[in-house]
């Protein structure tokens, strides 16, 4: 592949995996690193490109695949850290928790309630994650999903209806009465 | 109280409805070019195995080329021909052979 049809494929689909990235990692810096890694990755092995899905669904798969490494690499991160530097040592609480994410995309008046969802998605199982935010975030149909992830259909609808019922009641954990 | 959560519940749910997508730096594909230019670049070997196998097939056509062009020379005269003049040199010496 050549550095022009890159840029092409860049120009039709940068929103797309940028977007896609950013539900995941949630934070903008990390998003734009790992886009560039995603088209890096598309520029590497394009000659490995058989054609046996379509090429948005290949690069869905690379974006999320980058998007587990570098989870897992900042996980693994966080483990080493001196475990007493991250916990206050009265209250024994997290210090270091993960700052709110507010998604640039979302109406005003919404910002605060969908801090909350981002965290909660954050916080699900990798398959039912997957399925949620391609489907609710993305806008994939069902089959474009089971595509992407490699499943069938029904599972693909089993995935995203647990991920629902999950986001609920880490929700109903979370609900202050005022 | 119940009533107050599950609307809540529901409200951060729908907190997404309507979600735009975030428009990523325009500088990104600079930074990705940049990032290309590192890149080390890929020629493509071929085997010798290859090689020798198209050089093996280009001269054996060739040489099948060759072979039927001389085989199906016209100005070379056929077997039947020469018996011809053959007779015709011996029956009317003055006949020129081409």
């Amino acid at each position: 592949m050549s550095p022009n049809e890159l840029e092409h494929i860049y120009n039709h689909y940068n929103k797309r995996v940028y977007n896609t990235v950013l539900s995941y990692v949630q934070n903008a810096e990390d998003a734009e690193e790992i886009t560039q890694d995603v088209f890096l990755e598309v520029y590497r092995s394009s000659e490995n490109f058989k054609g046996d899905s379509s090429l948005s669904t290949w690069m869905y798969r690379i974006a999320i695949n980058k998007c587990l490494d570098f989870i897992k690499f900042k996980n693994r991160k966080k483990r080493f850290a001196f475990i007493s530097q991250l916990f206050d040592t009265q209250s024994g609480e997290l210090i270091h928790d993960k700052a709110d994410f507010f998604h640039p995309g979302v109406k005003i008046e919404n910002k605060e309630k969908a801090a909350i969802l981002f965290k909660a998605i954050h916080n699900l199982p990798q398959n039912q994650k997957n399925a949620f935010i391609l489907s609710q975030l993305e806008g994939l149909s069902y089959a474009e999903i089971s595509e992407v992830m490699q499943n069938t259909i029904p599972s693909v609808e089993s995935l995203l209806f647990r991920a629902k019922e999950n986001l609920r009641k880490q929700l109903g954990k979370w609900y202050k009465e005022e | 109280m119940k009533n107050n959560k599950d609307y809540w519940k529901v409200e951060v749910m729908q907190s997404i409805n309507g979600l735009q997508q975030a428009e990523p730096n325009v500088v990104l594909w600079a930074k990705l070019e940049n990032r290309l230019l590192q890149e080390p670049i890929h020629i493509k070997m071929v085997s010798k195995s290859k090689v020798w196998a198209v050089a093996a097939s280009i001269i054996f056509l060739l040489g099948i080329n060759i072979l039927f062009l001389v085989q199906n020379n016209p100005n070379k005269p056929n077997k039947n021909e020469i018996l011809v003049h053959a007779y015709q040199l011996y029956t009317n010496p003055e006949i020129q052979i081409p």
